[in-house]
């Protein structure tokens, strides 16, 4: 992986559609992020209302989940992983295949959009039954999903082909890390698929009465947790690939970085069970076993951060430090020409906390104090509202950069824009997590109730977390207009180079690289124990909910009785 | 280094996984349990006390309040609590305590415990249930 990579040239086609990929899902993240910030005033008890400024709490929030972490989070995986496969297998995507996976995606993402702002959707980005959404909804929601396989499915021939071409040379760690990320979003994606075309259309289409709740939630998180690795996968493979050598260095290990994606493949499913140990139906080993399993996952992310730190290391040494800690006063934290390094820095030092305060969650009996509390919130944005976000922030305009040859307009508040954000996390999440454990729920429009002085349900003991959340999300805030203004500037800027240029920076590996002989450089092993852990973890599971005594027909969120007649 | 970091990382986890199943195992500290699927999902919310003096509450979680909403329970005393959804997915979180249980629609949630103070202790609907999800709350009173 020695070599020094030239440009690649991105098809006209292929170049248009992937400015869509990245600038659509940064254009609805001004509603995303705008209502993030409102959410911090209404739990604050600064508004004390069921809606503000035309969108309801629940309304709002579920576009906040929906935008945020699914439509975004697709969105970049897609187009990270069509400029990867493009610039490393240095082929062109098949345009038929590229406008099919996009065309649906957008499609998808606009179907859905239509009843969550007309407010038939309040249901929030877990959609989870008895609570029911107008069937455009899911439906939009599955045609998004389905634009992503095809976008995946397009890769596969080009990697077969890159390998027959380079015998003896294991594929591009980047291409592996991309790979790895759509093999844990198609697999787990199939039970989601069995959850919404079986139970949840054809019942909020009214085609069936009643649904088995527990199952729909088993199969829901049997999707839901992988769903976070999906998320993860692409920042890791910036974190491997592109941070070194921005950083001035080298990858630690290439083979430590290869093993962290396969470990991933294999654990990343058999977990779902940790967001459901406060439910009934399950047997307690169950729980645990998966609680178990959560363990081993922390394990790739434990080399992570030893590897990333061990890069960095060096590549503060190559500049120059000296001591045990003086490489990383040497990095080139503030440099306004490698934002890559700024973006990824900031999400390192959230991502600390937000790693730590996971393995809480994790830790099966400890979550009986923080289930369901303002303590997950505060964790999740640290994750992938902290590293995952800042990295997708980062690229996305360095990805439109490179696509219209324009220049990042504003490169010093460019550079501004992480750092801001992770003082605003700091202080937001930790606020919210101090809320969690003296017992403020999520999901919550708290103003309403416990945040107002004159309810009976009035909680003196949190107000002070909530308003320092709110400060919090304004600093947050804050960024993100910046960072929307640094867009705007780069997209009034003339082009000044070809545009649809696409450059990845690349570290070579400290240590060698695997051979093509080692398993690691293989993909079917790994696969085959990744299905019989799911096997193992989940047919019981499975059964177990299948046992539930009664159904469920649907409800809308403002009625308590039912939205069918249930026959008797 | 590579090794001995992967070593330490796996110990440390091991560890903690071990910590945990003590608190489980030796101080009872667990998650909840699973019933056998002939306890059929109940409508009424109700308060029993056994022969022996331990107190049973039964909770229906319903848009948008719990049933019974007041209840006394002794001090120190375990308190069995079971917890059924009439409606939608709902929660229950009984503030300052371990209590955190989900309320299914189709199942039946259970757990023990002790309230060791004297109080008032709000139970907080901590799941999202619809529109006046925030109002629903219910007290309970140890004395
Ligand atoms: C200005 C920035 C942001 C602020 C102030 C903010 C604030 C909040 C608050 C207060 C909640 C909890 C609301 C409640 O449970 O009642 C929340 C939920 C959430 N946020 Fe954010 N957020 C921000 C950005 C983000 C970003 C960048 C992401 C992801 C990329 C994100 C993802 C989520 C998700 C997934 C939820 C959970 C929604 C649910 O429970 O249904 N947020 N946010
Ligand atoms: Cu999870
Ligand atoms: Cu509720």
């Amino acid at each position: 992986m020695s070599t020094v990579r030239a440009n690649f040239q991105v098809a006209p086609l292929s170049r248009v559609l992937m400015i869509v990929e990245v600038a659509l899902p940064i254009l609805l993240l001004v509603l995303g992020i705008y209502h993030g910030f409102v959410q911090t005033l209404y739990r604050a008890g600064i508004i004390q209302s069921s809606s503000f400024a035309g969108l309801g709490y629940y309304q709002g929030l579920t576009l906040h989940g929906v935008i945020n972490a699914v439509v975004l989070t697709t969105f970049f995986g897609v187009a990270f992983g069509n400029a990867v496969m493009q610039y490393y297998l240095r082929q062109p995507l098949f345009p038929t295949v590229h406008l099919l996976s996009t065309g649906l995606m957008g499609i998808g993402t606009l179907i859905a959009a239509v009843p969550m702002l007309l407010g038939l959707a309040d249901v929030l980005y877990t959609f989870y039954p008895p609570l029911k959404a107008h069937p455009a909804f899911y439906i939009g929601a599955t045609l998004l999903v389905v634009g992503s396989w095809i976008a995946f499915f397009g890769w596969i021939p080009l990697i077969r082909r890159w390998m027959r071409e380079h015998p003896g040379q294991p594929i591009p760690l980047a291409v592996l890390g991309m790979l790895t990320a759509f093999i844990i979003w198609f697999a787990c994606t199939i039970p989601l698929a069995i959850e919404v075309l079986f139970m949840l259309i054809p019942w909020s289409l009214g085609w069936i009465d009643t649904i088995n709740i527990p199952l729909a939630r088993t199969l829901f998180w049997f999707f839901g947790h992988p769903l976070v690795y999906f998320w993860l996968l692409p920042t890791y493979v910036v974190y491997y690939v592109m941070l070194p050598k921005e950083a001035g260095g080298k990858l630690y290990s290439a083979p430590a970085a290869r093993l962290v994606f396969l470990l991933f493949l294999v654990l990343s499913i058999p977990v779902g069970l940790h967001h459901q140990y406060t439910e009934p139906g399950f047997e307690r080993f169950w729980k645990g076993l998966h609680a178990l399993l959560t363990f081993g996952v922390a394990i790739p992310s434990f080399i992570t951060a030893f590897t990333v730190a061990a890069s960095l290391e060096h590549a503060g040494v190559q500049r120059g430090a000296t001591g045990l800690f003086g490489w990383i006063w040497k990095l080139p934290w503030f440099d306004a020409n490698r934002p890559i390094v700024a973006y990824s820095l900031a999400g390192l030092l959230i991502f600390i906390l937000g790693g730590l305060t996971g393995l809480v969650n994790a830790s099966y009996n400890l979550n009986q104090t923080i289930h369901n509390t303002g303590f997950i919130s505060g964790h999740f944005h640290m994750t992938v509202g902290g590293p995952v976000f800042l990295i997708i922030l980062g690229l996305s305009l360095e990805l439109f950069s490179q696509l219209t040859g324009k220049p990042v307009r504003g490169r010093g508040w460019n550079i501004a824009v992480p750092y801001l954000w992770a003082l605003g996390l700091y202080i937001f999440s930790p606020a919210m997590m101090i809320g969690g454990l003296l017992g403020q729920p999520r999901r919550t429009n708290m103003g309403l109730s416990y945040l107002d002085p004159s309810s009976p349900h009035f909680r003196l003991d949190w107000v002070v977390t909530s308003y320092i959340a709110a400060i919090g999300g304004a600093i947050m805030f804050l960024a993100f207009l910046i960072y929307v203004g640094v867009w705007i500037a780069t997209i009034a800027a003339p082009a000044e180079k070809p545009a649809g240029l696409l450059y990845l920076s690349t570290a070579e590996s400290l240590h060698s690289d695997v051979p093509t002989t080692s398993i690691m450089a293989k993909l079917r092993p790994w696969l085959a124990i990744a299905v019989l852990l799911i096997i193992v973890s989940y047919w019981a599971p499975l059964r177990q909910a299948m046992r539930t005594p009664e159904n469920a027909p649907p409800y809308a969120p403002d009625n308590p009785t039912p939205a069918i007649q249930v026959k008797k | 280094m590579e090794r001995i970091a992967l070593m330490l990382a796996s110990g440390l986890l091991g560890l903690f996984f071990l910590a945990l199943l003590a608190a489980a195992r030796l101080q009872g500290i667990n998650v909840p349990p699973c019933l056998p699927p002939e306890v059929k999902p109940f409508s009424e919310g109700r308060v029993d006390t056994l022969p022996d003096g331990r107190r049973q509450v039964f909770y229906v979680a319903r848009m948008w309040r719990f049933e019974p909403e007041v209840v006394e329970v002794p001090v120190g005393k375990p308190i069995d609590v079971f917890l059924s959804a009439a409606d939608v997915t709902h929660g229950l979180y009984v503030s300052w305590t371990n209590v955190n249980l989900m309320a299914i629609p189709g199942a039946v949630n259970a757990y023990t415990f002790r309230l060791e103070k004297p109080g008032v202790y709000p139970i907080i609907c901590h799941e999202y249930c619809g529109s006046a999800h925030q109002n629903m709350v219910a007290y309970l009173v140890a004395k």
